[in-house]
């Protein structure tokens, strides 16, 4: 569904190039300021110009480059991906920890200028989404990555031709942190968001795709679900409803380290984390973080490995994804980083406890955001986060 | 324009100007065709192809349609700007303007007192070190000061635990975010500016002039308004522009320390560009912020000329400011003697007290950057040099550091050369296009960096600089010039021009009156300029993040990604390194100028 659309909405994406083919046979004023105009277009981010990556092979001088998380998600797929990858393969790999899926303007321009930032980054599926509008993937052949049948089938968005856009790279489900500090009783239930005992306790993402829509949508029994969220009026009911959350917040984050940091000074008692931050916080205090997998189920989110359509490593990166592949390396992850595995059920042996770590309650019961409502009403919805539900 | 104050109808002074007059004009036509193409060119094409240019395109790409859900494309509409005058938008405009204004009414109020005290009570070592104090606060990068205060203003911070302790407040009142967390955040960053460019106008006033009023009975207080505000008035003004542009195009600040509903409009057109994807919006955001910012500018100085203009012509006319005038007057005249006579003292603890502010945050960053935790806590829990061990072996942060010191550097060469040489040109060469490249010299500096960056990204892809150091330091070299341009400018006007002409009818080339002359007599200013070139460049965050692409970092943008992880003492570790560097230098450069950067 969403390769359909993403294939769509890459047609469109050809005009820029129509401008700068524009030639010049008489220096009429109109036709000048129309080509002047069509140039800057070109020049203004426009997504289909040059690229397309030469397939070399990496080199110890100029290795493939991975980016993904930093911090604690580095250290760990640093020494349980990059370094075997390394060690089996001999290919030339390094990491960087790196933003990438957030600066889509930015990656554009650098495709736009051949330039391949990184040669291939996990982007969360709304960067994903879009950056296949832009046109700014390769897109692999089945066989470059013959193991992306064992992944989850919606976690292997395909093109109408069936070329692989994305291929899973982790699952990382939503949950609630308690700061035990602040809030005696931890929070297991996403209504807790509402209960004004938590008056300028809790700290909640400042985005609109923060998936405060589909929680909201999900428990309240007024609502339909993923249903609701499909026409302009159901989502302003759900806004409403989120509205009650405002006198609860006591601080609009950007990024999850700026509550984390307000939960260490006390200035934050609770917040919606991913689950595998909660757990490695929890882990290191207990006395102080309560990591809860919500009575609802968790909020399902996912990145997938993404490759830039400049890279020049295209089939080191497929080799590369395929590794990621293997269940022995996708139990490595789960085990040390929290996050849930990509591939389907019964291709790898993973304890009742891991699985309720990571997990909770199971996919079935988890909360799945809208994601491609995100991106067809994100002009309005942005308009209508920004009046109603921040300060 | 001074020899017609002096000529008066003396025909011997007549005669004397005239013949000076001839020299000048002799020294001026001496002067190479060439030479003055290039001094004049030089700035110039710089500026329009750096600044004019981008512009234009901004202008450009905020007619393109962009659907909501898909890409922008070439085409014509005004949804843009219609959207803007029926939207939000004007709220964060208005929320912009206000925040802007209250910042630079705080800067006047606090660094008048500190610039007067400093120039008129203190001895010159005394000021020197204290601007030196002052100035480290300004190598403390933006996104470090922020992250200072908000240590300094958590629910468990000093501020709200002492506020809390002698039972003024029943519970925290500071916050780590909110309307007071920014005016302090912008006020901590711009006040250096305003401290130095009043400091530096008071410095002008003669003293003697002040002991006459005095001797004629006028009160210290009276004195000070009656004398040293007219004087220094413009230098003030100048000053609250300055936090006022600065404080409207910040972004780091409002972002970091603000709630939502302080969110100003640079964080607005960011969120535009790299959430939304929506180009054209931001772009034709910019254009209208950049036209209200700059009305708002134009028309605070078309008042202040206004009320000059009629203050001079008729001093006696009941004009707004004579009233004014006389309200201030006996308002300071009803102060009794014995509490005006103690403004000196009064005046050194608030500049102590000031000083400790000031140096507050230094205290935390470096007390943090020795933690043993790897998070940052104040007062840190023990004494540890790893986060410097970390930093220094760190091929990222040493890297980083390297592309802001080089960028830093050959940014402030850039932005000095074409301030200083924009300058020369207009003061010394009679140029018909004068007030519209005065213009032109300070076009750069009220279009907020947010604009530049986006501005700046798709020409410089275009010309294949985009994601290049060189990109950085030509957006930054153009950006930051209006300092040297307006230090320059002022330099040059003080210069005695006698000594050039006297030293022009000796038989001096002109070559070696600039050299030997002029140059020597304007080494402070075009040494401050590029000073203030090099702080701003440095700590400089949001144009260098659109423009490095991804190929190198600077240390704002290394330490804006890192903090999406986690506040680690690294940054605190890098930042006290910062300030150790960068102090020596300028400590080693002051001494070189035998004090004479502070004039």
């Amino acid at each position: 569904m969403a390769g359909k659309k993403e294939n769509n909405k890459q047609k469109t994406n050809q005009s820029p190039k129509k401008g700068k083919n524009t030639k010049l046979y008489s220096p009429s004023r109109r036709r000048v300021l129309s080509t002047v105009a069509a140039g800057v277009g070109t020049t203004a981010f426009a997504g289909c110009l040059g690229g397309g990556g030469e397939n070399g092979e990496p080199t110890a001088s100029s290795p493939l480059r991975v980016e993904f998380f930093g911090g604690i998600f580095k250290e760990i797929l640093d020494e349980e991906l990059v370094e075997p990858f390394h060690e089996e393969t001999g290919i030339p790999i390094e990491s960087e920890a790196g933003l990438s899926q957030y600066q889509l303007t930015r990656l554009n321009s650098a495709v736009q200028a051949g330039e391949a930032p990184v040669d291939l980054f996990v982007a969360q599926p709304r960067a994903r989404m879009r950056g296949h509008d832009m046109g700014l993937w390769h897109t692999h052949a089945p066989s470059a990555i013959p193991s992306y049948e064992d992944v989850l089938p919606e976690l292997r968005p395909e093109t109408d031709d069936g070329e692989l856009i994305a291929v899973g790279a982790f699952g990382v489900y939503e949950s609630l942190v308690t700061n035990l500090d602040v809030i005696d009783d931890p929070l297991t239930s996403w209504h807790a968001l509402w209960d004004d005992q938590h008056e300028d306790q809790l700290a909640m993402q400042d985005s609109f795709d923060s998936h405060l829509l589909d929680i909201t949508a999900h428990i309240f029994d007024e609502f339909d679900g993923r249903e609701t969220l499909e026409t302009e009026s159901g989502i302003m009911d759900v806004l409403e409803k989120i509205q009650e959350i405002r006198p609860q917040v006591t601080m609009w984050f950007d990024a999850e380290a700026e509550a984390q940091e307000g939960m260490e000074t006390n200035d934050v008692g609770g917040a919606k984390f991913f689950n595998d931050v909660g757990v490695v916080m929890q882990n290191e205090d207990e006395d102080k973080y309560y990591n809860a997998v919500p009575e609802e189920g968790l909020v399902e989110n996912h990145a997938a490995w993404v490759v830039p359509r400049s890279s020049s490593y295209t089939d080191a990166a497929a080799e590369f994804i395929e590794y990621t592949l293997r269940p022995e390396v996708q139990q490595r992850i789960t085990e040390n980083l929290f996050t849930a595995p990509v591939l389907q059920d019964g291709i790898m042996d993973i304890s009742d406890e891991l699985y309720a770590a990571v997990h909770g309650p199971g996919p079935d019961q988890a909360i799945r955001p809208n994601y491609q409502m995100y991106i067809d009403r994100e002009e309005w919805l942005d308009e209508q986060w920004r009046d109603m539900i921040l300060p | 324009m001074a020899s017609d104050d002096v000529v008066g109808g003396k025909p011997h002074i007549d005669r004397a100007v005239n013949g000076l007059q001839a020299v000048r004009n002799r020294l001026s036509t001496a002067i190479s065709v060439h030479g003055r193409r290039i001094v004049v060119g030089y700035p110039v094409a710089l500026l329009v192809l750096f600044a004019v240019v981008p512009a234009g395109i901004m202008l450009v790409t905020s007619f393109f349609p962009k659907p909501s859900g898909e890409y922008y494309s070439v085409g014509f509409t005004l949804t843009h700007y219609q959207r803007i005058f029926d939207g939000q938008a004007l709220g964060y405009i208005s929320t912009t303007l206000f925040i802007a204004t209250i910042t630079a009414i705080v800067c006047l109020l606090l660094a008048f007192p500190m610039a007067y005290g400093l120039s008129r009570f203190h001895s010159r070592a005394f000021q020197r070190n204290y601007l030196l104090i002052i100035i480290a606060t300004m190598w403390l990068t933006v996104i470090i000061r922020t992250y200072a205060i908000q240590i300094l203003y958590s629910a468990e911070g000093i501020f709200n635990r002492f506020l809390v302790g002698v039972g003024i407040v029943s519970e925290p009142v500071l916050g780590t975010t909110g309307l007071f967390t920014v005016i302090s955040g912008m006020v901590y960053g711009f006040l250096p500016f305003a401290l130095l460019t009043i400091y530096a106008s008071i410095n002008e006033v003669d003293s003697s002039v002040e002991e006459a009023s005095m001797n004629l009975g006028a009160n210290r207080l009276q004195t000070i308004w009656r004398v040293i505000v007219p004087q220094a008035a413009q230098g003030v003004l100048l000053a609250a522009g300055l936090v006022f542009i600065l404080s409207s195009g910040s972004y780091v600040v409002p972002r970091l320390l603000g709630d939502p509903n302080q969110w100003t409009v640079p964080v607005l057109i960011t969120q535009q560009i790299s959430d939304q994807l929506n180009v054209p919006f931001a772009a034709a955001l910019s254009i209208v912020f950049v036209v209200i910012i700059d009305g708002l500018f134009l028309l605070g100085y078309w008042l202040y000329k206004r009320l000059v203009a009629v203050s001079s012509t008729d001093p006696d006319a009941q004009s707004t400011w004579s009233k004014i005038e006389l309200l201030g007057t006996n308002l300071f005249g009803a102060v009794p003697d014995k509490i005006a006579d103690r403004l000196p003292v009064v005046l050194r603890v608030y500049l102590w007290v000031m000083l400790a502010v000031f140096v507050l945050p230094l205290v935390v960053v470096v007390s943090v950057s020795f933690s043993p935790s790897s998070f940052m806590r104040f007062p840190p829990s023990g004494l540890s040099l790893q986060w410097y061990q970390s930093v220094l072996t760190s091929a990222s942060w040493m890297s980083a550091i390297g592309n802001s010191l080089l960028i830093a550097t050959c940014a402030s060469i850039l932005a000095t050369s074409i301030g200083a040489s924009l300058s020369y040109a207009i003061d010394r060469f009679e140029l018909r296009f004068s007030s519209q490249l005065s213009v032109l010299g300070v076009l750069p500096l009220v279009i907020p960096p947010v604009i530049v960056g986006v501005a700046h990204m798709s020409y410089f892809l275009q010309l294949g600089i985009w994601g290049t150091r060189t990109g950085v330091i030509i957006a930054h070299g153009v950006v930051f010039s209006p300092f040297a341009f307006g230090l320059v400018r002022r330099g040059l006007l003080n210069i005695d021009r006698h000594l050039e002409e006297a030293a022009a009818t000796l038989g001096a080339t002109r070559r070696q009156i600039t050299r030997t002359i002029t140059l020597p007599l304007l080494a402070s200013s075009l040494f401050s300029g590029a000073l203030f070139s090099f702080v701003l460049s440095l700590n400089e965050y949001i144009i260098a993040f659109f423009l490095s692409g991804f190929g190198f970092n600077t240390v704002p943008v290394e330490i804006f990604a890192s903090l999406r992880y986690n506040y680690s003492p690294d940054i605190a570790a890098i930042s006290t390194l910062y300030i150790i560097l960068t102090t020596v230098v300028v400590y080693v450069l002051d001494r070189r100028f035998t004090l004479s950067l502070w004039d």
